[in-house]
């Protein structure tokens, strides 16, 4: 196919720098210490329970972000969608979003701040409330725009034919979310799962996840075969992942 | 329905508390978090002096701008000039950078410059810079894109040639996108921590970098104790909130202003 | 299935500062189809929600059967409603869309079954057929059919329509407003039936009441209100009408009861023919008398008359209408 000199800068730079890496990544993950072409790289992930623990352990921790996430912001995602109006509805959006532009580095030193105050210390517990922290606005603005595109004579219907609350959160107000609900889940279990920042200041003892052994096999461990192999794997996993969850969505959404 | 608006209201305000906590204690004369001595301006005065933490600034200012500048202009003939079918090409690429976790993205890109034998620095750091923020300043611009394409149509029907076209009535026609682009990738890329630490090799430290290796070993200088690392934050958290806020403005503004067209 | 007999009372709204209805009082009869019709504003839609219990009324009482239910939840109302916008649950198939109501009612599934069957098949759609299609699959007619069967299988007292053909074509149009009428007369459930369009508005109503700016002007049969229009609003919105100056305020006269070169009338004018347009059986003829342009409709059969004829045109008193305003 013919592409034309317009896209051609963009075309080249992102594969230069985007696609190409990724080559050399995958290139690397075949490669034994001597050079020479092996599968050791991969099998060693699976059978040094250290590195599994740690993969397992990141799935964990990525799993409870988005539970609790997805139960802190959705009922305040209807409050915002649905209840709130006018100025309200503005100030609380953007109070919602500011916390995009502040980087999580710096919003991980604010919740270690709050974490000293109430007396705790680095770890488990100061690390899910990091990863709370941090995710929650994630979860919450796809959830906040389904919300929004529920019409209001949905509602209205669902009243007259005499749905009560729970009818009408259970029957019309959860299953018309569900787009947003995936959405959101899959955006923040994909995030969290391959978060660095937070357990490596928060986590303490137990802040060890799949970023820092990848951090840890690249910049201090020089295992670049393994590193490779693990990076491989999450990419290939996650754009999996990512590809069949665009795929539902699309169906969701094609009301 | 009183109760749901007292959760969102909380909800909210337990995601500004620690900013406020953290704020206040960069102003406290104590060395480590949760005990208070009094107020002090010390630590501000210090990063005053703090002559690291001002090269580390300047490294960050020029990445950004340079970042900011180059993939938007990446960014524009694609977004303002291209074809459907060459859209489809560009859409298809620029999907993964947005999705892939940054951490594999910046191995990868490591890898790479070290297999090439790059020298890992400045311009290792742009270019990994570079690199996600073509996506973003490409989404930025596209929806003034269509606008842009159409009038530039109708300008070459009234005898301008393409060239002209694009410099006369696309560009000044997709302003909002273009500054909007460039107001979005300078942020990601002064914010940027991760692609930066494994791409910017020793000696080459930005804004982010510092508060990263400060944090980490807490409390072994008066640079590295805990208010002084807040008083970092908040200095970096304030920069990122001014220009979070006048980017904001910006669009408002213009959004008000196409509503009254 | 009975309907109930609904009387709004003294009703007010206000939004802000704006009055969207000011005192309106208005008795629903059982069973019967009762339009109401105005223009786009006049606060029709605002009384049907109010009847619904989706809006709570600034003043006033709202009644069915002679039970105060203003402050009744709308789920305990008992109240079929068809949306402007039809409202129809996206997530859910034909047979859920319709069985909604009975699932929140805790109805038996065997009996939910029988019910959402019937309701199907009273608004002509085939359940073998339909029932397990998705919302997005159905043409615009199958979809208003839906959301009415959806309003009818839970037996309302009260069955409220919003406009709920506006948006199709005029035939599907005309063949859903007789069935609409079929099934009111085969459940005989009180129909209130909002709409801007004066041809809905005769081919389905037992009962019109002609609304604007939030009040309303005359109720009546649509005979009535077509002969005997109390005000020049009325005579104009509700069917084609010369309105013109006269004692005592205006008098009207229907295009159909001008006459011309008549043998014999109670006032006669020199007119000229201004133009002349087919339509169907019927011409529309405009003439001109001392600048005012008077509309005449007539059979075509016999009529010659084409643009710039010199006629004389009149009336019989007893077809005019004087009206105060």
């Amino acid at each position: 196919m013919k592409i034309s000199t317009i896209i051609l800068p963009l075309v080249i730079f992102l594969a230069l720098f985007f696609y190409a890496p990724f080559i050399i990544l995958g290139y690397q993950s075949f490669q034994g210490l001597g050079g020479e072409f092996t599968l050791d790289n991969y099998l060693a992930l699976v059978r040094d329970p250290t590195y599994l623990h740690v993969i397992l352990y990141s799935i964990v921790i990525a799993v409870e972000t988005t539970v609790i996430t997805l139960l802190l912001a959705y009922p305040a995602s209807y409050y915002v969608a649905r209840i709130a109006s006018g100025q309200e509805k503005i100030i609380l959006l953007a109070l919602l979003l500011t916390p995009f532009w502040i980087d999580v580095l710096l919003r991980s030193i604010a919740i270690k701040t709050i974490i000293y105050t109430i007396g705790l210390r680095e770890g488990y517990t100061a690390m899910m409330i990091g990863m709370v922290y941090e995710y929650l606005p994630i979860m919450f603005l796809p959830i906040y725009a389904s919300m929004s595109r529920i019409s209001r004579s949905a509602i209205d219907a669902a009243r007259v034919f005499g749905a009560n609350t729970w009818d009408l959160i259970r029957r019309v107000i959860v299953p018309m979310t569900l787009p947003g609900i995936v959405a959101g889940s899959l955006l923040v279990l994909l995030m969290s799962m391959t978060e660095f920042v937070i357990p490596s200041l928060l986590g303490g003892t137990q802040g060890f996840t799949i970023g820092s052994l990848i951090y840890y096999l690249f910049l201090s461990g020089g295992l670049w075969g393994v590193g490779a192999a693990l990076t491989m794997i999450v990419t290939v996993m996650l754009m999996v992942f990512a590809f069949i969850i665009a795929k539902r969505t699309g169906d969701i959404t094609a009301w | 329905m009183k109760l749901l608006k007292y959760y969102t209201y909380a909800l909210i305000a337990m995601l500004y508390i620690p900013i406020i906590v953290m704020i206040l204690y960069s102003f406290d004369n104590s060395k480590y978090f949760g005990e208070w001595n009094g107020f002090t301006l010390r630590w501000y005065e210090q990063l005053l002096h703090d002559t690291q933490a001002w090269s580390a600034l300047k490294n960050s200012m020029v990445v950004a701008v340079l970042s900011a500048v180059i993939s938007t202009a990446i960014a524009i003939p694609a977004a303002l000039m291209a074809r459907d079918r060459e859209k489809d090409i560009v859409s298809l690429m620029i999907y993964p950078p947005v999705i892939i976790p940054e951490i594999t993205e910046a191995v990868a890109l490591m890898l790479l410059l070290i297999y090439l034998g790059f020298p890992l620095g400045l311009v290792s750091v742009l270019i990994g810079h570079t690199a996600f923020n073509i996506a973003y300043a490409y989404i930025a611009l596209s929806p003034v894109g269509g606008t842009g394409a159409r009038l530039a149509v109708a300008a070459r029907t009234l005898g301008a040639d393409r060239f002209t076209a694009f410099l006369k009535v696309t560009i000044p026609v997709s302003m909002p996108g273009i500054i909007a682009a460039l107001g979005l990738t300078f942020m990601m890329s002064f914010t940027d921590f991760i692609k930066t630490l494994f791409t910017k090799g020793p000696g080459f430290d930005t804004l982010p970098i510092l508060v990263w290796n400060r944090a980490r070993r807490p409390g072994l200088t008066p640079y590295t104790s805990q208010p002084a690392i807040a008083a970092l934050a908040t200095t970096l958290i304030l920069i990122s909130i001014a220009i979070a806020l006048a980017y904001t403005l910006y669009e408002v503004r213009r959004s008000e202003k196409q509503g009254e067209l | 299935m009975k309907g109930v007999e609904v009387y709004v009372e003294g009703i007010t709204k206000k939004y802000g500062s704006t009055t969207a209805l000011d005192g309106v009082t208005l008795r629903i009869p059982p069973s019967e189809i009762t339009t109401l019709l105005g223009p786009s504003g006049c606060g029709k839609t605002t009384l049907l929600k109010i009847i619904a219990g989706l809006e709570p009324p600034t003043k006033g009482r709202v009644y069915f059967d002679g039970r105060d239910v203003t402050n009744l939840a709308p789920e305990k109302r008992n109240i079929g409603f068809v949306f402007q916008d039809l409202a129809l649950f996206p997530h859910l198939n034909v047979f859920e869309n319709v069985a909604f109501g009975l699932r929140v009612r805790r109805v038996p599934e065997a009996e939910v079954k029988k019910r959402v069957y019937w309701a199907l098949d009273l608004v002509g759609l085939d359940p073998s057929e339909f029932a397990r299609r998705r919302i997005h699959e159905l043409s615009g007619g199958q979809q208003q059919r839906v959301a009415i069967a959806r309003a009818l299988v839970i037996e309302p007292a009260v069955l409220l329509l919003d406009e709920p053909f506006a948006h199709l074509d005029y035939k599907i149009k005309q063949r859903l407003l007789l069935q609409l009428k079929r099934i009111q007369r085969e459940t005989g459930a009180t129909v209130v039936y909002v709409t801007h369009d004066q041809n809905e508005a005769m081919a389905v109503s037992h009962k019109i009441a002609v609304m604007n700016n939030g009040k309303i002007l005359q109720v009546g049969s649509p005979e009535e209100v077509y002969e005997k229009p109390n005000s020049s609003f009325v005579a104009s919105f509700f069917g084609e009408a010369n309105v013109l100056p006269g004692e005592g305020g205006f008098i009207v006269i229907r295009p159909e009861r001008v006459l011309i070169n008549p043998d014999r009338a109670d006032t006669v004018y020199d007119a000229y023919i201004e133009d002349v347009v087919f339509q169907g059986p019927l011409l529309h003829i405009e003439a001109r008398v001392n600048g005012k342009i008077i509309k005449i409709i007539k059979p075509r059969n016999g009529m010659v008359v084409k643009p710039g004829d010199k006629v004389r045109i009149g009336w019989l008193q007893k077809d005019v209408r004087v009206v105060p305003e």
